[in-house]
């Protein structure tokens, strides 16, 4: 045992000093000095400069000069810097919550540490916002088509004869080669193109293997996405691909490499929902879902991609759903438009959720289209529910008359939430907003949105009203073990990443949307077009999308643990199960959705 | 102060030997980590005759140094400060002993008993004091410190520092407390 084991070992767990080289941390532990703090005694107060302090156990209040509560730490965090609360550096003082142990370093090694280590500097210093841009861009795992590439590709020059670029391929026992020209890739020459255009074409093997070559070949980019890779190969049916970075070949890729990757594949599922006949044969291959999301989650799929996927099953699932209706019942008596709401609409499901969904007919109905329309959504919204989409508790379904009404009526429905804003008219907004059409005619919805968002543009006192809304649901502004607590001091237990973190960014996005005129759906593709309509800063919009990235991620990692345990997937997590790095990360997140919603607090002069 | 430990292959002061001894410093009421040491005492003759665990120890006793050479270390480092132990009686019998066997004589000790003062404490209470309750790692818990797995001279010397910092916020919540009372003298 070394002379401060004890203490690396501790730190080896504590952010950022994980990210430190054991000698290194030793240099650091050996500086520190562990003191004792009974429960409610100060610790410190603001300005005495009292250098960093590593909670080693027990828990530390922070409260502002007038005692008035900013935050709580526990085991493994950190206090004595420059903390940002509400995303605003401010002065505070340390009280101990519970006995305390913790370890001071003095404010001269302190300032020592940050020079010898930028990474330190980076993280105790940095704006909250370009921290948690380092958070949200951390790439895990298999994402990118450069994480498949085992080698270096063979390469061979031009001029060299074929059969000397065969015997390199038997050589390196690889199925193709890439042809250089002064330097550039040139070309590719596989197995087969040896078959077919040398032995089978009777072209002597002493010829440069230009001649044989597939010129100018399609290649794919290093960083791009696996599943654009496969759809890419799958489309024009590839099965070797050169990979390219800064211009130069790196390695290469088979359609093999890309699906061993990704055993079971969302696109798979779709395709095999589209070959179903029926709709116990469709709650069959549901059962799939659950491994198939926590797969998704496990090999680190990024969070707007996940609920890509997960959409388009679901989409898949209800179109299939559609069709089987449509063939038993006859054809449909006129135009019409299955929309969906909510996270379907984004393409932001995650584990499974209940339905929303409405219909979108051309025109009024008779009493026969009326009866057409009610089988239709019935069998529909009873096959969701079978698979495990169950009813929608607010009773917002096609299968409900409200909502499977014309596309005038639908335009109506809106002019009245919009001109009378009042809370349930606020409510069903934040809903139908966030529509898409999922199968019939786009067009009978396009024509609703572009009516809707036209005039919602032009009505502030409605946004206002929706703003007013968002700033109701609030982020935690602290949370601490089991509990979370809340603005007016209380406590309560656990914590809803829903309705607490995504929720509030979405409700905002969407109203900054509203003022833009935006109407497409997805929250990330709202962001980029108000940023790129000037409505709201780069910067800002950034810090939106990592809060969001990251609250999302973390809810996706849990609800995939959840269904690892064979437990349903909630919203729901428990403070203390986060690692610190992450209640970290979501501290920080909660604080930029408070200073977005202060922002819009502002801007509508709500409070 | 300095906190120490001493491991031994008995609790015979007479006969028994010193394996390691592990300490670290207490100055104005904080441990400094980086005062810490672990030195491990080469075994003037074989450690015992029970074979078996003791070819083991042995072994690791064997990179250590001479006992005269852990002593001068360990006194060096303790000059001017007052001795931490818990349970002081067997380590510093076990030190005057070993002091005696290699300088002819053994300097007076000043030395704080978390395990006497803790003791004292509940007495004064009139709270009852049962087998266990007065080991160091029962009395951290009842401390709220953090619980050591592992153990060896300097654990338990840090272990022993920091019950003695926790005692002390206890005893008195004025800073620097006034230890007089609480020291005892060998």
């Amino acid at each position: 045992m070394h002379d401060v084991t004890l203490a690396t070992e501790f730190l080896h767990t504590v952010p950022p000093f994980n990210s430190l080289a054991t000698n290194d941390l030793e240099k650091l532990s050996r500086r520190l000095e562990a003191a004792y703090y009974p429960q409610d005694q100060e610790i410190f107060r603001s300005g005495s400069s009292p250098g960093l302090a590593v909670i080693r156990k027990g828990a530390v209040r922070l409260v502002d000069p007038d005692h008035k509560f900013l935050d709580k730490r526990s085991e493994g965090e950190l206090f004595g810097h420059g903390i940002y609360f509400h995303g605003e550096l401010k002065e505070y003082i340390a009280e101990a919550e519970e006995d305390c142990l913790l370890w001071h370093l003095k404010p001269d090694d302190f300032t020592e540490l940050r020079e010898q280590h930028p990474l330190l500097e980076e993280y105790f210093s940095s704006h909250l916002a370009t921290r948690l841009r380092a958070a949200a861009h951390v790439r895990d795992s298999v994402t990118q088509v450069r994480d498949l590439l085992k080698r270096e590709p063979v390469r061979t020059d031009g001029n060299t004869s074929i059969v000397d670029a065969a015997r390199l391929m038997s050589e390196h026992n690889v199925s193709s080669v890439l042809v250089m020209r002064d330097g550039v890739l040139g070309g590719i020459v596989t197995d087969k193109d040896l078959r077919q255009r040398v032995i089978a074409a009777g072209v002597d093997p002493l010829q440069p293997i230009c001649e044989v070559m597939t010129g100018s070949p399609m290649t794919l980019e290093a960083d791009s996405d696996i599943d654009a890779a496969l759809l890419l190969m799958m489309r024009e049916n590839y099965h070797h691909l050169p990979v390219i970075e800064d211009g130069r070949p790196v390695g290469l890729v088979t359609a093999g490499d890309i699906l061993r990757a990704q055993s079971e594949h969302p696109l798979r599922l779709v395709r095999d929902i589209h070959k179903r006949q029926s709709v116990d044969e469709l709650v069959r291959l549901s059962r799939r879902l659950p491994s198939l999301f926590e797969r998704m989650v496990t090999l680190g799929r990024d969070v707007q991609q996940i609920g890509r996927m997960v959409t388009h099953i679901t989409d898949a699932f209800t179109i299939r759903l559609i069709q089987l209706a449509e063939a038993r019942l006859g054809t449909p008596p006129m135009h019409y438009a299955w929309v969906v709401f909510g996270s379907q609409a984004r393409e932001e499901q995650t584990a499974r959720t209940d339905q929303d969904n409405g219909l979108v007919l051309e025109r009024k109905a008779d009493e026969d289209e009326v009866e057409y329309f009610s089988h239709l959504s019935e069998f529909v919204c009873d096959g969701l529910d079978k698979l495990g989409y169950v009813y929608c508790p607010g009773n917002i379904m096609a299968m409900n008359p409200k909502w499977r009404v014309s596309l005038p009526k639908w335009k109506r429905h809106f002019d009245g939430w919009i001109d009378e804003p009042e809370p349930k008219s606020v409510m069903h907004s934040s809903i139908f907003f966030d529509m898409r059409c999922v199968h019939g005619r786009r067009g009978l919805v396009e024509e609703l949105l572009k009516h809707a968002t036209k005039r919602a543009k032009t009505n502030r006192i409605f946004r206002r009203f929706m703003a007013a809304n968002v700033l109701a649901h609030r982020p935690p502004i602290g949370f601490f073990r089991r509990f979370v607590q809340e603005d007016d001091g209380s406590q309560s237990e656990g914590l809803n990443l829903k309705h607490r973190g995504i929720v509030p960014i979405i409700d905002l996005v969407r109203i900054r949307a509203l003022e833009a005129g935006v109407s497409h759906p997805n929250t990330f593709r709202r962001l980029e077009e108000v940023t790129a309509r000037g409505i709201v800063n780069k910067g800002d919009a950034r810090s939106l999308r990592d809060a969001l990235v990251l609250i999302s991620r973390i809810r996706l990692a849990h609800q995939a643990e959840q269904m690892s345990m064979g437990q349903d997937p909630t919203n729901f997590v428990p403070p203390d199960e986060l690692s610190p790095l992450m209640r970290r990360n979501l501290k920080a997140a909660f604080m930029l959705v408070v200073e977005a919603q202060n922002a819009l607090a502002h801007r509508y002069q709500v409070h | 102060m300095i906190a120490a430990d001493l491991e031994l292959t008995g609790l015979n002061a007479a006969a028994d030997q010193i394996i390691s001894v592990g300490w670290t410093l207490i100055d104005d009421g904080r441990v400094r980590l980086g005062t810490n040491r672990h030195v491990l005492v080469t075994a003037s003759r074989t450690v015992g005759s029970s074979a078996a665990i003791h070819e083991l120890m042995d072994n690791e006793v064997a990179g250590g140094v001479e006992p005269g050479e852990a002593l001068s270390q360990l006194f060096e480092a303790a000059a001017g400060r007052v001795w931490v132990f818990h349970h002081a009686a067997l380590d510093v019998a076990f030190l005057q002993r070993a002091c005696r066997e290699w300088a002819g004589m053994a300097p007076p000790f000043a030395v704080l008993d978390t395990m006497q003062i803790e003791l004292g404490w509940r007495k004064r209470r009139d709270q009852p004091v049962k087998q266990g309750d007065l080991q160091l790692s029962k009395l951290r818990s009842d401390y709220h410190l953090p619980r050591y797995t592992a153990h060896n001279a300097l654990v338990d010397a840090l272990a022993t520092a920091e019950l003695l910092l926790a005692i002390a916020a206890r005893l008195d919540r004025k800073k620097p407390l006034d230890i007089a009372p609480y020291l005892r003298y060998a």
